[in-house]
């Protein structure tokens, strides 16, 4: 070992400038991995703190199906059961509470204070939440109408002396208008103190891990609750927001196991083009004694030696990057700068793999070095049959995942097989047919390039073609970043276009209870913000809903609309039945949806009717569906509309304004979805649909702030990883300074008969940014192609994992910027090179030989 | 020490054949200091090159230091290499990254042996070769004699019985050639070794003891060359290769 170590030690310590560039682009590459794994956590983390902060974490929920209360012990059943991470009760009854001349009958909520905040997360505007009895957390509406701020003691008056609660938060303005229901948290004891009937539950909310199925353990552990309450996924398990917020980080793990590889091809071309620039030197070693298994294990230690010194500068400056990203974007990424140590020494470990892997073959060619080498320079051009060779080792290796991707239909094998073999070879495919790519980009673009250059022709693409593998494994390393840019923005593109087309629903709502004026409809047409409307009753039926054991009969809601408008405005889940055949059956009226919940609770599906009572007349539909809306679970959450309207789609059926009126002699509307012109801005949408109901109590919602919230999360993250291929660009650029400062090393001889011919030093340096240019075209073609078929292989992966169909579409623009930065990029690389070049006299140049 | 019998050696290009040794016998059984001559072509550097361990020949016997080499596999002549003979190329051949004592103990850190006794070696040959105080420089900061004279120290690091030079004065002028052509003499006999010299200048020659000319392949003349002078020398090389 002490001979390899001694040979290493003094190839790297001899090229001090070489080998800071090469350990620059590890280093680079490691904060590279580190920036992108902290930048993966980092958005992750906010996303998951977006979502919490609008769903809650509670991924499954304890109610009762007609809203009501019921018996606290069932708390005890839910905590009893070992799967679940947190279990938080909330109880509900009304709250008066006066503060000086001010009075305000609040609905009041009963939370367990020490989980409540691990469930939901309340946004305060100021102070803090509830933390014991003798507390109360004001909404905001709440706090204007008794005029309170932190640190006022409200009185709840009762028989005898009031209580007294102590102000210690007041909850953030929610973003649109909402239901005037003011709120107030408090203490579920507390509550109880005013209400004895509040001690009862309204609701059991329940966090479980990332590995338990929601729908699995509610499989598992409904038949445990008593008749009458069910179990039932929350808006954040039925929007199915964790699958895609996982699918997201599959997809940047993905990009991260490029970005890896793409360090080893980069260290690979280095460590090659080093060891054909001291092919003699070797050749010296092994003429006076050295042997093979020195040779070859003095190059892995070059590899390994680079790799430790990329580490150690590499992780802590991607570390700071990742921060620094976080900082500016601080207000999309709540959640701050995120370190994940598991991956960190991933990062770091993969730096010294890398240059072991990098290493490999450039040491198995050293040992390779015959000692007659040293005696005669040579030269040796690289053979057709090579060139085509590594062409048809390349086309064969891009071609596994397409095939993979015909004949596995499993998803979870789809994705181990795209991440062990189909994307590691892919990138090995381009990387090698970079090869052919530059000697036919040489043949087509080199006159050209020449003639813009003011070059010989033949001196320019002869340069490519006596060393077609330097030049080609150059154009391999950088067009590593351009893919990864393609990849990241088409599929992210594609991702943000079909997740938040998968939870649409309507720009903004009105909604009355007591019912909206019969011209509501007229006077929102009338509005030219107004592109579409869908009027929606509601009535309360009866239903024999538990069946003959029931006690008494239950009401249920009728929810009746225009099927065609209402089904391009909203994108229902079809649980049961589909959008082609529903629809028109619920125009010809006598049929009707119903909701996933009661469908669970009442065990009924397509087909079956559905016998309920109006008005003490009998009637009976037939059931065309069963559906589910996550967008309007969310919309609930956001302005307490689907609040109510949830509360009524336990027990609610959906059915046609037509058998409404005809049949139930109503037509009264209660609540109207309203698509807006796209260039009509949201306040002022809501202002003007505000002052068409003047005389009217109405309430009017956004439903676009909850799509921009979200978008721009999403289009955030986008950006921050971005910055991750730019990243790549760099390392890249650094390679191709490497390569190309041993290139005109190994070439100093050649240049210097050059100059001694009558070659200017400005005609070597346009020489060497022309063969950098015709390089940068090469990655770029190679590049393009490897990032689109990269995105057509994810849109594979997430369709057989996450059943998410992502329209991947070319990206004009980011290609062309892409093909921009490398070309820059690699140019501002080799110029100090061209230029140093440039100055340096024949003489000097012709001493180079020997 | 050294002995050919009947070696033949052809180089292969595409499908040319090229015939350079067509059947060389040649027998040196003394230390001391020969030459070997001959015009362009007459295989004299492949000769020295099968000598030297760093190819193999076709055909016939090849002895060096009582060891036939001909049919040794890749380690062994490795290793021979190392320690059984010593070689001094035309173009120094000096790691260029290297200091001059580094590189005159490269063949013992190669050996495994301790750095504290090659450093002593080193400094011993490099003194000896008159190159000591120019120990830490490396080869780009030495004259074309001291990166010769570095390159004939480390040769002699493990005191091989026998030391190749190729055409050692190729790069040199002519008052540092004559120096090293003195200075190569006195080792052969100091150190009682053999040193086979090839060379196409009979200057060189007249400070050997003996001297082989080939032509076109095989030994064409052997002649004594003690006591002749550069034109005797001459004289006679060119009255073989009629």
């Amino acid at each position: 070992m002490r001979p390899a170590w001694r040979l290493a030690t003094s190839a790297l310590g001899g090229r001090r400038g070489r080998t800071g560039l090469l350990a620059g682009a590890v280093a680079l590459a490691a904060s590279l991995i580190t920036a992108v794994a902290c930048g993966v956590a980092s958005v992750s983390a906010s996303l998951e703190d977006r979502l919490d902060a609008a769903v809650g974490r509670a991924d499954v929920s304890i109610a009762q199906v007609a809203g009501a209360s019921f018996d606290p012990e069932l708390l005890e059943l839910a905590r009893s059961w070992p799967e679940p991470l947190a279990v938080a009760p909330l109880t509900t009854g009304p709250l008066p509470l006066q503060l000086r001349l001010q009075e305000v009958v609040a609905s009041g909520r009963g939370v367990d204070p020490a989980l409540e905040p691990l469930l939901h997360r309340h946004q305060l505007a100021a102070g803090r939440f509830v933390e014991r009895e003798g507390e109360v957390v004001l909404e905001y509406r709440t706090a204007e109408a008794l005029e309170a701020s932190v640190g006022d003691v409200v009185d709840v008056p009762r028989f005898g002396e009031p209580i007294r609660l102590t102000v210690v938060g007041i909850l953030e303005r929610k973003p649109m208008n909402r239901l005037a229901r003011p709120l107030a948290y408090v203490a579920i004891e507390q509550l109880a103190a005013h209400d004895s009937l509040a001690r009862r539950l309204l609701r059991v909310d329940i966090d479980l891990p990332d590995r338990v199925d929601p729908a699995a353990f509610i499989a598992a552990r409904e038949g445990e609750l008593p008749r009458g309450l069910i179990l039932e996924p929350t808006e954040r398990a039925s929007a199915g927001l964790n699958q895609n917020l996982r699918v997201y980080q599959i997809g940047l793990f993905i990009w991260t196991v490029f970005a890896f590889l793409a360090a080893s091809f980069i260290i690979l071309t280095g460590l090659t083009t080093s060891v054909a620039e001291r092919e003699r030197e070797l050749a010296i070693v092994r003429c006076i004694g050295g042997d093979r298994k020195q040779i070859a294990v003095a190059q892995l230690l070059v590899g390994v030696i680079i790799g430790a010194i990329g580490a150690v500068i590499g992780v802590p400056l991607g570390i700071g990057l990742a921060g620094a990203a976080a900082v500016a974007y601080h207000e999309q990424l709540p959640a701050g700068l995120m370190v994940p140590p598991l991956w960190v020494a991933i990062a770091a470990a993969g730096c010294v793999l890398s240059g072991l892997a990098g290493a490999a073959w450039p040491a198995w060619r050293a040992s390779r070095t015959s000692p007659l080498a040293a005696l005669g320079a040579r030269a040796q051009t690289t053979s057709a049959s090579a060139i085509l060779a590594l062409a048809g080792v390349g086309l064969a290796a891009i071609a596994v995942q397409p095939v993979f991707n015909a004949v596995i239909d499993d998803g979870q094998l789809v994705y181990w097989t795209y991440i062990t073999t189909g994307a590691p070879l892919m990138l090995v495919g381009y990387f090698l047919l970079s090869v052919p790519v530059i000697v036919i980009t040489a043949r087509l673009l080199g006159p050209l390039l020449a003639r813009a250059f003011r070059l010989p022709p033949a001196l320019l693409t002869g340069a490519v073609a006596a060393a077609p593998v330097r030049h080609g494994f150059t154009a391999g390393s950088l067009m590593t970043g351009l893919a990864l840019l393609v990849v990241i923005w088409t599929t992210g593109r594609a991702f943000l276009g079909s997740w938040v087309g998968a939870i649409a629903f309507p720009d903004a709502f009105v909604h009355s209870i007591a019912g909206l004026p019969e011209d509501a409809d007229e006077r929102l047409e009338r509005l030219d913000l107004v592109e579409n409307t869908c009027a929606i009753s509601m009535v309360r039926v009866q239903t024999d809903f538990l069946g003959v054991q029931a006690l008494r009969s239950l009401s249920s809601t009728f929810i009746a609309f225009e099927p065609e408008p209402f089904f391009e405005m909203v994108k229902l889940e079809w649980v049961e039945g589909d959008p082609e055949t529903a629809p028109r059956r619920l125009s010809e009226g006598g049929a009707v949806l119903v909701a996933r919940e009661f469908a669970v609770a009442r065990g009924l599906g397509v087909g079956d009717p559905f016998p309920f009572e109006f008005r003490g007349e009998p009637y009976e539909m037939e059931i065309v569906g069963v559906v589910g809306a996550p967008g309007l679970d969310l919309a609930g959450k956001y302005f307490d509309v689907g609040q109510q309207f949830k509360d009524q789609a336990l027990h609610a059926v959906f059915g046609s304004r037509k058998d409404m009126v005809e049949r139930f002699g109503n037509d009264a509307i209660q609540f109207i979805q309203i698509d807006l012109a796209d260039d009509v801005d949201d306040e002022t949408a809501l202002e003007t649909i505000r002052a068409a109901f003047g005389d009217h109590f109405v309430t009017v919602g956004s439903g676009r702030a909850i799509k921009a919230q979200i978008t721009s999360v999403g289009a955030t993250s986008l950006k921050v990883v971005s910055s991750v291929a730019i990243a790549a660009m760099l390392l890249a650029a650094f390679g191709v300074a490497n390569v190309v400062v041993a290139g005109v090393q190994a070439r100093r001889f050649e240049f210097g008969v050059l100059r001694a011919v009558g070659a200017s030093g400005p005609t070597l340096a346009r020489l060497i940014a022309a063969e950098t240019l015709l390089v940068a075209l090469a990655a770029g073609v190679v590049g393009t192609l490897m990032g689109n078929q990269a995105a057509l292989a994810e849109r594979e992966l997430w369709k057989a994992i996450a059943g998410i169909e992502l329209a991947i579409r070319p990206q004009a623009d980011v290609i062309a910027w892409g093909w921009l930065a490398i070309a820059a990029m690699a140019l501002a690389a080799a110029t100090p090179t061209a230029l140093a070049l440039a100055r340096t006299s024949p003489r000097e140049l012709l001493a180079a030989r020997g | 020490m050294i002995r050919c019998l009947d070696v033949h050696k052809a180089y292969r290009r595409r499908d040319r054949r090229t015939p350079a040794l067509r059947g060389v016998d040649l027998e040196i059984d003394r230390p001391g200091f020969v030459a070997v001559m001959g015009p362009s072509g007459s295989g004299k550097s492949t000769l020295l090159h099968l000598l030297a361990a760093l190819d193999r020949p076709d055909a016939g016997e090849v002895w060096v230091s009582g060891e036939r080499i001909d049919q040794l596999d890749d380690a062994s002549l490795t290793r021979f290499r190392r320690r059984g003979v010593g070689v001094v190329f035309q173009q120094f051949n000096l790691i260029p990254t290297m200091t001059a004592r580094d590189n005159v103990k490269l063949p013992g850190v190669l050996a495994g042996e301790r750095d504290r006794d090659l450093d002593d070696r080193a400094s011993e040959l490099l003194d000896a070769l008159g190159v000591l105080p120019r120990a830490e420089h490396r080869p780009d900061a030495l004259s074309g004699g001291e990166q010769q004279r570095v390159a004939i120290a480390r040769a002699l690091l493990f005191e091989p019985r026998v030391l190749l030079a190729d055409e050692p004065t190729g790069a040199l002028d002519s008052a540092s050639s004559a120096a090293l052509w003195t200075l190569l003499g006195s080792i052969a006999e100091g150190r009682d070794m053999t040193i086979l010299m090839v060379t196409h200048e009979p200057a060189a020659a007249a400070h050997c003891r003996e001297v082989f000319v080939l032509a076109d392949g095989v030994v064409a003349d052997h002649f004594d060359s003690g006591g002749l002078d550069a034109a005797g020398v001459a004289t006679r090389y060119q009255r073989a290769g009629r």
